[in-house]
């Protein structure tokens, strides 16, 4: 399984090189300016969730491309550690994710001083909790279905989280309200989130590898 | 050491209007077993049974004496199919890193050095390899892990003699020490003439029969005689026989007999490729 591990992020480093992440440092940069303070909750709640699933149909994508999948079947792991690879990649890339969307609200933090640091820090919390619930709604269409039911599983989250920060944006208070809430009761929400988001995994995990072992017969 | 390094049981598999019926092999270690047949026939539905990509219906296989749902077993086997899988955006160096974390017994030196015996830069992207170069590699990676256990599916397809040959000598190394065992399905059957000890033959998702080799080379032939002279030859002998315009052709399994029943008659030996073709294209009783 470990061999699993190093070559999605082998595939990783050759698909999305400097000219990506210059990319993405400029696009963020770009949101910070537009935005202010709340280009940090674009990067959080939009930038990160969206690069995470992208870098993760990428690499069912090459997958498919190479028929790799044939060849992992023939290799002496079992379906079961074949989906356990791809999900812990998954939960690196979240984590990277949750350390890049932790600086930019540093920095938003520290330059625009909107919004109470705590608020950015849990911003941050959000950030993590959202890439990992997305990922655990993208992954098992991937694995089993394919990139094209995984980029559709995809495009589908992102529908739904332009739609939330849509109706986020035109009821603010609404938001206001749940994050001031979960401001107050940081405990309480921490422990909401991290039951719901290891929930959603552990069930999209299920879902993904009794898909796989269903595509052997 | 067990003398069978596996041993497949009446397996059973049913793909619509496709159905691999009971067939039932083994294969000695320290053997080449060729396996045969038309396209459609079931070579690569048997293979893809035998290393766990599909489930059968029916039967049993047993590698290393073993279960096929013990990983362990597929870490002595080592696989090359006719495509390359192997990432085309990797070199040989980035594929022998993954590899190592993948297989238990992965000899990273044995790696090095049969890119270096196949001609096989280790930095250059495996997208700029000619074909000849991905199955030297597929090699490469499935002779790296002290594999006792080699599965090809048609392999050498579409390989030049000169490639084709180098993969030979591998696999004849290869079971040099009577240890290790090859399963090779080829349609190249004049590869296989040269390195197999034995041939299954699989016809229609049956298995027609496996043999060695060399009784095969000894046993069947092709007589080539009137329609007159067919007739006088035993039934019990006769596998099938093709009608032509000025002489009849059968394929017979006791070649020495036919010769005796008709002197007069061209027996010659039975080329796998005629094999083959009598069984698709010929009458039988």
């Amino acid at each position: 399984m470990k061999g699993l591990f190093i070559k999605d992020f082998l595939t990783l480093r050759r698909k999305y090189g400097p000219v990506r992440i210059a990319m993405d440092v400029l696009l963020i940069a770009v949101l910070m300016i537009a935005f202010g303070a709340n280009g940090a909750i674009w990067v959080s709640f939009v930038l990160v969730p969206v690069e995470a699933m992208t870098m993760c149909m990428t690499l069912t994508n090459c997958d498919e491309q190479w028929k790799w999948q044939k060849y992992a079947f023939a290799l002496p792991v079992s379906r079961a550690q074949i989906v356990r690879a791809r999900y812990l990649t998954a939960g690196a890339l979240a984590g990277i994710g949750f350390a890049a969307s932790l600086a930019v609200n540093a920095a938003a933090a520290l330059a625009f001083s909107a919004y109470p640091p705590v608020l950015h820090l849990l911003l941050a919390a959000a950030s993590l909790w959202l890439t990992l619930f997305a990922l655990a709604l993208v992954l098992p269409a991937g694995l089993s279905r394919g990139a094209n039911a995984g980029f559709a599983a995809m495009f589908a989250v992102i529908l739904a989280l332009l739609v939330l920060f849509g109706a986020a944006g035109f009821s603010a208070q609404a938001a206001g309200s749940a994050l001031a809430f979960a401001a107050r009761h940081v405990e309480v929400a921490l422990v909401l989130a991290i039951c719901a988001v290891a929930a959603a995994c552990a069930l999209s995990y299920g879902i993904s590898v009794r898909l796989l072992r269903r595509a052997r017969a | 050491m067990g003398e069978n390094i596996c041993e497949i049981r009446n397996l059973s598999k049913r793909y619509g209007d496709f159905a691999l019926e009971r067939v039932s092999f083994d294969i000695p270690r320290g053997a080449i077993v060729g396996l045969i047949g038309e396209n459609g026939a079931g070579k690569s539905t048997t293979i893809n049974c035998l290393l766990g990509e599909v489930a059968p219906d029916g039967g049993e296989i047993r590698i290393f004496g073993r279960d096929l749902a013990d990983e362990s077993v597929r870490d002595r086997i080592g696989v090359v199919f006719d495509e390359n899988h192997f990432p085309e955006i990797f070199t040989p160096a980035e594929i022998g890193r993954f590899m190592a974390g993948i297989y238990s017994d992965w000899d990273a030196d044995a790696y090095r050095s049969r890119l270096t015996n196949f001609g096989l830069p280790e930095d250059k992207k495996t997208g700029e390899f000619s074909r000849g170069m991905k199955v030297k590699l597929a090699f490469a990676v499935a002779l790296s892990h002290n594999a006792e256990f080699l599965v090809l599916d048609e392999a050498t397809s579409g390989l030049d003699p000169v490639v084709r040959d180098d993969i030979l000598d591998a696999l004849l190394e290869f079971v040099q020490d009577e240890r290790h065992s090859v399963l090779v399905s080829s349609h190249i059957t004049s590869d296989l003439e040269k390195i197999a000890d034995y041939i299954a033959f699989l016809h229609r998702g049956k298995l027609v029969f496996c043999l060695p080799k060399d009784e095969l080379a000894d046993e069947y032939g092709v007589v080539h005689c009137g329609a007159a002279d067919f007739e006088r030859l035993e039934p019990e002998i006769v596998v099938a026989w093709r009608r032509e315009e000025f002489q009849t052709r059968a394929l017979v399994r006791n070649r020495a007999r036919a010769a005796e029943l008709l002197p007069d008659a061209i027996v010659a030996p039975a080329e796998l490729d005629e094999i083959m073709l009598f069984y698709a294209k010929g009458d039988f009783a």
